[in-house]
């Protein structure tokens, strides 16, 4: 994939979000992404999951495909929690019939027993959070992308959180994950990527990574 | 999935891939159909008895205005106002809420790939499905009171066909349009605001002095409405050039929707 562009709201001139980016990954690769905030992490993301379509160039998925970008896919607010989660199973392509089956898992994770049934727009941003990662967590896709969700919330639920998400990783087959923790890049990953300025800058280990994108991109303090 | 930005895209094959998404997506749309059902009578005491009421209680204000302004006898004129304002609450609707649903669904659209169609297609769905509500208590309602219909009511499927295309064409375009000019929703409303009263659906055309009844005539709205004022209030079989031109213009709308959404299907998240 080359080039994605994105148009600023003043368009005297076009600049790239993304430029000659090229990478192919194969089940078992867990692909860490770093970057400074800008770099592209996030729009590389959205442009696998085919949000963002790219202005020039190409892009090949097969298998199931789940983007957990900004914690779900968003909620209608006019609706309660219940409906919320078929309304997200939907949207990621999953059936009534299959959200059916998570239902209880789903609203059991979420702690949200008690409110479910209530409209989403009444819910605290940390109980949204709490929905919004719970059925994200619940769908099992083949290829998972990823960009910081190791959950919001108190201290309790991002543990649970994190153990949860640990286990969806590693049940999916191609996992690309964007983050500023490099422990976490360090740990997961198998390869990762630098970006700066929407270029690759680096691709290998991901210890490499880590202690290039430390040592030459981190602006010094 | 593929995406190649120098593959070029017949309108075939457009409107092929618009359609397995659609149906791909199928329980999405559905959900957003239900959504926008269960919204707008979410938490009155009245709930879905609205559906029928609130056109019911229109058709009364109106009636008793304009039969009086107009001095027709009233039972002969509410059929007649009811045949031609239900279809146009109908049309009307679909093109305010379609219009906007694009922009309504920014933060959907920015987080997960959706097919772009799915917003002002699941809007023009749940306004059609409120138009069969209303449509089906208000006659039942009205034999009550001694509507007289003929058998011509069978012919009601094919004028809600058209109308449902003409809606349907027009709310893509708006959709993709709203998208980049904002103000569009409000110039819609304002718009179709006047075009009620330059519509024979208050007033029959007859009412027109003749030398200007042929520019009322010729609102692009009037051949849909036409066929269900003729099907419904004169219990006539509308004649075949009626049924052509109607459907002329719903195929122009749809062609309309379709090309601007071809055209600019991509760029329109960018644009949120």
């Amino acid at each position: 994939m080359q080039r994605t562009r994105r148009q600023e709201v003043a368009p005297s001139r076009d600049f790239y979000a993304l430029k000659d980016v090229s990478l192919a990954l194969s089940s078992g690769d867990r692909l860490g992404i770093v970057g400074l905030n800008g770099a592209g992490k996030t729009t590389l993301l959205k442009a696998i999951a085919g949000i963002y379509p790219p202005q020039r160039g190409r892009i090949r998925v097969s298998g199931t495909l789940t983007p957990l970008l900004e914690l779900g896919t968003g909620f209608d607010p006019e609706q309660t929690g219940r409906e919320n989660i078929y309304l997200n199973g939907a949207m990621f392509g999953l059936t009534p019939r299959d959200m059916m089956a998570r239902e209880e898992e789903i609203i059991e994770f979420s702690e949200l027993t008690d409110s479910i049934d209530m409209p989403v727009k009444y819910y605290s941003s940390g109980m949204q959070g709490r929905l919004a990662f719970s059925i994200a967590a619940a769908l099992q896709p083949q290829i998972l992308l990823i960009d910081e969700i190791f959950a919001t919330g108190d201290a309790h639920f991002v543990a649970k959180a994190s153990a949860r998400m640990l286990a969806v990783i590693d049940r999916s087959q191609i996992v690309l994950f964007a983050s500023h923790n490099l422990e976490q890049i360090r740990s997961l990953c198998n390869r990762a990527i630098v970006l700066r300025k929407g270029e690759v800058v680096h691709y290998g280990p991901p210890a490499s990574a880590v202690d290039l994108y430390l040592n030459e991109i981190v602006p010094k303090a | 999935m593929l995406y190649d930005s120098s593959a070029r895209e017949s309108i075939g094959a457009f409107l092929l891939g618009t359609a397995r998404e659609l149906y791909a997506f199928r329980h999405a749309t559905a959900s957003l159909v239900l959504n926008g059902l269960r919204n707008r009578y979410r938490r009155s005491v009245l709930g879905w008895s609205w559906s029928l009421l609130e056109p019911l209680l229109w058709l009364v204000v109106m009636a008793a205005v304009f039969s009086l302004v107009l001095g027709i006898r009233l039972k002969d004129y509410t059929l007649f106002l009811f045949s031609g304002l239900l279809p146009w609450q109908f049309i009307s609707n679909s093109l305010v809420r379609g219009g906007r649903s694009l922009v309504e669904a920014e933060t959907f659209l920015k987080r997960v790939y959706l097919p772009k169609a799915m917003f002002p297609v699941a809007s023009v769905c749940a306004e059609t499905v409120n138009f069969v509500l209303n449509l089906t208590s208000l006659l039942i309602l009205g034999l009550g009171i001694g509507f007289r219909l003929g058998w011509t009511v069978i012919l009601l499927p094919a004028a809600l066909l058209l109308a449902f295309a003409l809606s349907l064409g027009l709310a893509l375009a708006l959709s993709v349009v709203t998208v980049y000019v904002r103000d569009t929703t409000q110039l819609v409303q304002v718009g179709l605001h006047a075009t009620l009263y330059l519509l024979p659906v208050l007033y029959p055309l007859e009412r027109i002095p003749p030398a200007y009844r042929p520019y009322f005539a010729a609102n692009p709205f009037y051949p849909v409405i036409h066929l269900f004022q003729q099907i419904l209030h004169a219990r006539a079989v509308p004649s075949l050039q009626d049924w052509l031109l109607a459907a002329g213009i719903s195929a122009l709308a749809l062609a309309l929707g379709i090309g601007l959404l071809r055209r600019r299907g991509e760029d329109i998240v960018y644009q949120l």
